[in-house]
């Protein structure tokens, strides 16, 4: 089904809180899956299936297994380098993308390669290279690029999300709603037997 | 003179945030000053209402290289389903709005998909999804006294003030409709709520047509239509609950933008060395007005019953100060703003705030294309800052929620969650109900608290970077605060988990910035208002005096509703 980036925000927000995030990192995923499908570039997706690898906080970090994207994309954002960085193994790569698009829009450009493919970002949008998006790399290169030549630009419309991605996503997002009982669909809201007149 | 803007710590307070008026700079004020000055034109291309008042109809506004077409399903519901809750599965009618023209086709899938409003699926096509019910109090009164030929009681139309009530107004990318990215760049239309003002504006032209509808429907040739005075008297209501509160809290950016542009206006009034009679006459006749207006708003909540005997006498007192040549001196507005701060509530206070921008829109109006902000473009944590420098805007911006000890029981007695029916948000008792484990981030200040605990621990000489990795839990509050550098009147001043808590202000708070009027809570978290009374419609906006409807004239001055030929609005 097409959703818009409201929906997906909103949703990628309360999944990643359902999935053990801090709120805060949860804003930073519901952002970040925005951004990337804005850019055509599959946010969903690369959430959903970094949050199937996690039962509990997508944020464990686990010296056995590659670092989480999401943990490492909010780690590069706050101290985005000078001129180049290299990581890994960290798993949902693409999330790195995110800072480095964020940080395009007010000039300059970012290059974020894998094994088997790159993204090149700038003011004007992403030019990929390569066509895949891994769950997980062994190793990530973030370094300042020129903007690329030519570039796919954010699109606010509507798009087609994986559904099962999407539906996976819900019901992380659903760990975060109260259920409801009869003492709170009278007081929770507020207006009690006085709602319409 | 230079004057400064009002503090944050003064402005932000909820106590004075639930005293908020409308101004000139309210989207409602703004959405219909555009209108008129860019000359948009309105018809009413499809009207296919039955006898029973059920089907559907289109109203077109048109101007500025822009079109929009508010679709509008009529329907007959029992009594017994009709609510204003969000919960609610039947309304009496639902809209909305298409970006452009409404073809056969889309009017077809809209009439599959807006009766069923969240259950329902609209597409980037449309920009507002929305519903209202009728008034009970009225609807059936005014048909019935149509049909039979002759005008209800303007008093007690005034008593209630509209006909039916919107209960949502779904925009910016709910439920498949456009992301609010869609109107960037656009003429008017690029602004906070002002596609959900248009909707709701030609909402209450459509809801004022099918009364008279109906009425035609019972009488035949016996009934008429309303008095051109009743029918600018009516507006369309709001009913809202808690839904809007969160957002306020989400949108530090907007927020800040909101307050700052009428901040910015107030001090610019303040600042001016002498007032001219154009300028005394303005807020003379604003002020008598005003009190009228006053006259006419009911509520029967002790809580605004107080604040509206205190605003009533208050009123009295800025009357008398004008009279006595308050007005005369020296940078007046100043004066009297110093006179109102002692000897006023803090309603009348907000009330003076609102009289005194009136009487300059040439030095204000423009603030209302600040209003905007982007929110994504303040988003990433400066990871570089030094923890210092942290804990100094913490210690700074944030000193209103240091002091609390939220170990309390009473510090801490609320909790926002998100219900599973239909995504309501609600606010639980932490000691006596389940959920607070679920609890939504709205605990500013509490987590204010945390943070400066954890960052008493801190190195001096690490980079906020470096303490969140450490203290990830943090990411949320270092991100407000940062914020809060740029965007100072982004973050309401109060403990939001209180037991001394009112939503209510909150939702007042927003709906003055709307434009609304007649503010009658039902309970501490639930309010209706009026949205649009006394406003000009789609067939007399030019006709009217610009801006001049949200303090209803002492003499009533309606324009004559014209002929309007088939088709046409």
């Amino acid at each position: 089904m097409r959703r818009t980036l409201s929906e997906i925000r909103a949703v990628c927000i309360r999944a990643a809180r359902g999935a053990g995030c801090p709120w805060g990192l949860a804003e930073e995923a519901g952002i970040a899956a925005r951004v990337l499908e804005a850019h055509g570039l599959p946010g969903v997706a690369a959430l959903s299936r970094l949050f199937e690898r996690r039962s509990g906080c997508a944020c464990h970090r686990d010296p056995e297994t590659p670092s989480c994207g999401l943990w490492e994309m909010a780690a590069l954002s706050d101290d985005l380098p000078d001129t180049g960085r290299r990581l890994g193994p960290v798993s949902a790569p693409l999330l790195l993308v995110v800072p480095c698009l964020l940080d395009a829009r007010s000039g300059g450009g970012w290059r974020i390669d894998w094994e088997d493919g790159a993204i090149v970002c700038g003011p004007g949008g992403v030019a990929r290279e390569g066509g895949l998006f891994p769950d997980k790399v062994a190793s990530v290169s973030v370094t300042r690029a020129a903007p690329p030549a030519e570039s796919v630009p954010p699109d606010w419309r509507s798009r087609d999300v994986p559904d099962a991605a999407w539906c996976h996503l819900e019901a992380l997002a659903a760990r975060t709603y109260v259920p409801e009982t009869a003492a709170s669909r009278i007081s929770g809201a507020g207006p009690g037997t006085a709602d319409t007149d | 003179m230079t004057v400064r803007l009002r503090p944050p710590a003064e402005v932000m307070r909820l106590a004075r945030m639930g005293a908020a008026h409308q101004t000139r700079l309210s989207f409602m004020r703004v959405l219909l000053r555009g209108l008129r000055r860019g000359g948009w034109t309105f018809s009413r291309p499809l009207w296919e209402i039955d006898a029973n008042g059920i089907g559907r109809a289109v109203y077109r506004a048109q101007g500025q290289g822009q079109c929009y077409s508010l679709v509008a399903f009529a329907h007959d519901i029992p009594d017994a389903l009709r609510t204003d809750r969000v919960i609610a599965e039947a309304w009496d009618a639902t809209f909305a709005l298409v970006d452009g023209d409404a073809s056969p086709a889309d009017l077809d899938r809209l009439a599959a998909n807006v009766p069923r409003q969240e259950a329902g699926r609209v597409s980037d096509r449309e920009l507002v999804l929305s519903r209202a019910n009728r008034s009970t109090r009225l609807w059936e009164y005014v048909v019935e006294c149509l049909a039979q030929g002759h005008q209800p009681d303007p008093d007690r139309v005034a008593e209630v003030g509209y006909l039916m009530r919107t209960t949502a107004v779904y925009g910016s990318g709910k439920f498949g409709a456009a992301d609010y990215s869609a109107l960037a760049g656009r003429p008017l239309l690029d602004g906070p709520f002002r596609v959900e003002m248009l909707a709701v504006w030609l909402i209450r032209a459509f809801v004022l047509d099918l009364v008279e509808h109906a009425a035609a429907a019972r009488g035949g040739d016996r009934a008429v239509t309303l008095d051109p005075e009743i029918r600018r008297s009516l507006g369309i209501g709001n009913s809202t609950g808690l839904g809007m509160a969160p957002f306020l809290v989400s949108h530090p950016g907007l927020l800040n933008a909101w307050v700052v542009a009428r901040e910015t206006a107030f001090a610019r009034v303040r600042a001016v060395p002498e007032a001219d009679s154009g300028a005394v006459d303005a807020f003379s006749k604003a002020l008598a007005r005003t009190r009228r207006l006053l006259t006419g708003w009911q509520s029967d909540h002790p809580l605004q019953i107080a604040k509206l005997a205190e605003i009533r006498a208050d009123a009295e007192r800025l009357e008398e100060q004008i009279s006595g040549g308050a007005l005369a001196r020296p940078a007046p507005w100043q004066a009297l703003w110093e006179w109102a701060t002692s000897a006023l509530s803090v309603e009348g206070q907000e009330l003076a705030v609102s009289l005194m921008i009136e009487p300059y829109g040439d030095l204000v109006d423009g603030l209302a294309d600040t209003m905007a902000a982007d929110e994504i473009a303040r988003f990433r944590i400066d990871g570089a800052m030094p923890v210092s420098e942290l804990r100094r805007i913490l210690q700074e911006n944030y000193a209103w929620a240091l002091g609390t000890d939220y170990a309390a029981p009473e510090a801490r007695a609320r909790f926002w969650y998100v219900s599973t029916a239909k995504l309501e948000p609600r606010l639980g008792e932490r000691l006596t109900e389940d959920g607070a484990d679920r609890e939504q981030p709205l605990d500013i200040g509490r987590a204010a608290a945390a943070l400066a605990r954890d960052l008493a621990g801190a190195s001096e000489d690490d980079t906020v970077a470096g303490f969140l990795r450490a203290n990830p839990r943090h990411r949320q509050v270092v991100r407000r605060v940062q914020q809060s550098r740029t965007a100072p009147y982004g973050e309401i001043r109060d403990n939001l988990i209180s037991a001394e808590l009112l939503p209510v202000d909150m939702l007042r708070f927003k709906l003055a910035f709307f434009g609304a009027t007649r503010f009658d809570p039902r309970s501490d978290r639930w309010v209706r208002i009026t949205m649009f009374q006394n406003a000009p419609f789609p067939y007399d906006i030019h006709d009217m005096p610009e801006d001049d409807w949200v303090l209803p004239c002492p003499a009533p001055c309606p324009a004559p509703r014209p002929a309007t030929p088939p088709g046409d609005a």
